[in-house]
């Protein structure tokens, strides 16, 4: 009796996942450079909006790569469940590793977080869309959120929204991936 | 007997339609609603939950973004009519999904054209080509929705045998 080869989603998703998660962290932190190195706009997010339009369009192709991977380690036999699942667990290893790598940043460039902070206020600063009377307390959240940047708190919501974001959009393309590029298992006669 | 065995096949929508994708749809195209109904200034829109679940997706610029009661929404005026059309079109696809599915060998080229419309008005909005107004990006979110619950009931559309 041969051993039953056991299909483990792991191995696929790990990848994917360490690929997209490093891509969707790149694509943010070029953004956020953009914004340092730009002069204000008034917009708040001027320089990321690309980092946010491109991070969107590649964050659903971590499920796509990952039901690759499946599909060359154990062949195209999958339902589509199965990609759902992949999809999910694909998200989450983003999710992880773009957080990872966003909290390792700073350490590696010590002015990161100020220089952005200065660029964000700059920007609230020469916005004519914000009310003056709000502006201040716009500032004055930026510099909270930046102040607890290392705080647990903030990590671990930085981790949810990841995974809710990542983990839902991959359960899609993951889905999608594994009823266009997968084949639905055939009941054995 | 392949002809036959289609002829005698009924298809039928997979349950991860109604367990997962329809509340998934559902859960982003409320979040993306909420601010208003929760928050009273931008400082709190700002600091708010939902605009910071969408941050990694969407631009979310003030001057791209509906307002309701001067709050804007958590996503930008393309996103919102992506994330608002996708449940309502699931459900409505869902009612029709064997008439649809006969429209199975052209859905790719149909999703691939109207994302290709989408990007390029995104792109030359971004490099700042022609601006469109909100009116025209809220109707390519909604057409880009359409065309994805389409692609999404159609991937979940399975034959089984009677």
């Amino acid at each position: 009796m041969e051993p039953v080869q056991s299909k483990s989603y792991w191995n696929a998703s790990a990848k994917a996942g360490v690929v997209f998660g490093f891509v969707v962290f790149l694509v943010s932190t070029i953004g956020s450079y953009i914004t340092i190195h730009s002069e204000p706009t008034g917009n708040l997010l001027s320089g990321t909006i690309l980092a946010s339009v491109l991070g969107c369009l590649v964050a659903i192709f971590g499920g796509v790569l990952a039901v690759k991977f499946y599909i060359n380690e154990y062949g195209p036999e999958m339902k589509i469940g199965q990609g759902a699942v992949i999809g999910l667990m694909t998200g989450i290893v983003m999710a992880v590793v773009s957080q990872i790598l966003a909290l390792i940043w700073p350490v590696i460039d010590g002015a990161f977080i100020e220089n952005l902070q200065t660029a964000l206020i700059a920007n609230i600063e020469f916005s004519d869309q914000i009310p003056a009377a709000q502006k201040e307390g716009m500032i004055d959240g930026i510099y909270a959120q930046f102040q607890n940047f290392y705080s647990v708190g903030n990590i671990l919501q930085g981790f949810l929204m990841g995974v809710v974001t990542y983990g839902l959009l991959n359960v899609l393309s993951g889905l999608l991936a594994a009823k266009f590029m997968g084949r639905t298992p055939q009941p054995e006669l | 007997m392949t002809g036959n065995r289609d002829l005698s096949s009924r298809s039928v929508l997979h349950p991860l339609l109604y367990y997962v994708v329809l509340p998934a749809t559902l859960f982003f195209a409320v979040v993306a609603w909420s601010p208003p109904f929760f928050h009273s200034s931008l400082v709190e829109w700002h600091e708010s939950w939902q605009r910071l679940l969408f941050s990694r997706i969407c631009h979310q610029q003030l001057d791209r973004t509906f307002a309701v009661q001067g709050i804007p929404l958590a996503v930008c005026s393309r996103c919102i009519g992506i994330y608002s059309v996708l449940p309502v079109a699931l459900v409505v696809f869902s009612f029709f999904f064997t008439v649809l599915n006969k429209a199975k060998p052209y859905i790719v080229g149909i999703f691939a054209t109207v994302s290709l419309i989408v990007i390029v008005d995104g792109a030359a909005n971004l490099f700042q080509l022609w601006q469109t107004s909100d009116l025209i990006r809220l109707l390519t979110g909604v057409f880009w929705g359409l065309a994805t619950a389409l692609l999404l009931v159609i991937a979940l559309t399975t034959n089984r045998d009677p």
